[in-house]
């Protein structure tokens, strides 16, 4: 039977010194994603991400853009290698934007920057010492929200920030709220641990952030979905570009359901769980949610070669990985025609498909993967239909952004990944 | 010099070790203290504190387990600097 997968990306403490050194150099497009990352901000994120110092890496502006870096960069490399499609995505806490940004939804350089301003942002919360967060074990996450409770009727706040497993949540709120929160659940025989340089991540005390950064979420353009995003607010499915900006604003102030998101997966008979990041934070909370789960780390080479292994029981599911060629042809009929003029469309539409189809068949014949040039050409004749069809510019931005993302083709292939320049280039 | 490191060090774990009056050399794993989270944060406080880098070779828990083999790594770690 088909393993059913879901991609797990995980969220803040998932980095360290030497994170994702491994597939960096194993993998050219790991390293062409880590300096992509780079020329966004400015400085070099790689080394800090490889030599430290851990504090450095550990600031807000830093290990989130890194996080989400060695997510995608290892979400690539997958593809690229393995390349059997997940029939879910979902990221914890932070990891949600990863997880956006795999799922098509969000351009990498915009999640890049977009995510060393909120950890700016967050640097800037965490220093005001407004509230605190901390990680409580050992304690059902019932009890842990009556707990919460009390202390909300004793005019104190703070609330469950994360429900984690059935016996981790994560709490939040006013800094003596929540210690004294603490001290109420080790006596209950829990264990805290309090995260000292974080913000009060997933409660009320973030609004003021969310707001910030709202205005910024509602300037990025969001692009189609290739697969579902499980969402952090309420473990449903979203594949709605419209409601990208939204649920990350209110996914600061609202707490993070995993547990749910686990039942899901089970309940929708997942059976392969991948972590896609730099080491293993998310398997060991899939084992401690739902039985039948397996869950590996494609960052950790041990777990990379068991992936390697149960996947390569379905060799043919790879053969369907999409080309350049193959989409465009794909795209060139699916986008609706709103040229009329018969003469026009059939001199320009049918004739650059047929052209297109010409090079799909010569590969077929030989059994050979596309040159560079070819995908160049099958792209500049789909920018003749598209044109021709009368297709807008930013619906034809979308298909271009999804079609090289789809193929992996970022590096190869960028110019087509800003359409005016493609225009100036064409004509 | 190690003593006021000590008192730092002490001050810091207290956030994590609260109702417990921590002694110097008391094993604070025995406590039932080891997740990965409470390590990396020690991790960054010492370095921070004390401008020092703790590699890789240093991830012994033997360096961590009490207040006063803390200091002692931090007064090598310092020494070891000064002489570069």
């Amino acid at each position: 039977m088909m393993e059913k997968m879901a991609f797990l990306f995980p969220g803040q403490g998932s980095h360290f010194v030497g994170m994702s050194k491994g597939l960096y150099d194993q993998y050219t497009i790991v390293k062409q994603t880590f300096e992509e990352a780079n020329d966004v901000l400015g400085y070099d994120l790689a080394k800090l991400c490889f030599e430290g110092t851990l504090a450095e890496l550990s600031k807000a502006k830093n290990s989130q853009p890194a996080i989400l870096v060695s997510s995608v960069a290892s979400f690539r490399a997958y593809m690229q290698e393995l390349g059997i499609v997940p029939q879910f995505l979902a990221g914890h806490s932070l990891g949600e934007y990863a997880a956006f940004t795999c799922a098509g939804a969000i351009r990498f350089p915009d999640a890049v920057q977009l995510l060393h301003e909120r950890g700016t942002l967050t640097d800037e919360v965490a220093a005001s010492g407004v509230g605190a967060m901390s990680i409580v074990d050992g304690v059902e996450s019932r009890l842990v929200e009556q707990a919460c409770q009390e202390m909300v009727q004793e005019g104190r706040q703070v609330s469950v920030s994360c429900y984690n497993t059935p016996n981790q949540t994560a709490i939040s709120g006013d800094s003596d709220a929540v210690m004294e929160l603490e001290d109420r659940l080790t006596e209950q025989g829990g264990l805290a641990t309090p995260l000292l340089a974080s913000a009060p991540f997933h409660c009320s005390y973030m609004q003021p952030m969310a707001d910030l950064l709202l205005e910024k979420l509602s300037r990025l353009p969001y692009g189609f979905f290739k697969y579902p995003v499980i969402t952090n607010r309420n473990a449903e499915p979203m594949a709605h570009s419209e409601k990208v900006a939204n649920n990350l604003a209110l996914h600061l102030t609202q707490p993070v359901q995993w547990e749910r998101t686990m039942q899901y997966f089970k309940h929708k008979g997942v059976t392969l769980a991948i972590e896609m990041g730099p080491k293993n934070v998310l398997t060991n909370m899939v084992k401690a949610n739902v039985e039948g789960i397996e869950a590996l780390c494609y960052g950790a080479k041990e777990d990379r070669k068991k992936i390697e292994q149960i996947l390569s029981a379905y060799p043919g599911l790879k053969k369907h990985i999409p080309t350049i060629i193959t989409r465009s042809l794909a795209v060139a009929v699916a986008t609706p025609n709103r040229n009329w003029d018969n003469e026009e469309y059939q001199e320009k539409v049918v004739k650059s498909y047929r052209k297109i189809q010409g090079i799909q068949d010569s590969l077929e014949e030989s059994g050979a993967k596309p040159t560079l040039e070819q995908m160049r050409e099958a792209l500049d004749l789909l920018k003749i239909i598209l044109d021709t069809k009368q297709v807008p510019e930013e619906e034809q931005t979308h298909w271009y952004n999804q079609i090289i993302d789809e193929t992996g083709t970022y590096y190869e292939l960028n110019e087509y990944l800003a359409p005016a320049r493609l225009a100036e280039k064409i004509s | 010099m190690m003593e006021e490191n000590k008192v730092k060090i002490k001050k810091f774990l207290s956030r994590f070790f609260r109702k417990h009056e921590l002694a110097d050399d008391e094993d604070i794993f025995a406590l039932g203290f080891v997740n990965s989270l409470f390590a990396m944060q020690l991790v960054m406080f010492l370095e921070k504190e004390f401008a020092v880098t703790i590699d890789s070779k240093d991830m012994d828990l033997d360096n961590f387990r009490t207040i006063n083999r803390m200091a002692a790594l931090i007064e090598e770690k310092t020494v070891v600097d000064q002489q570069l």
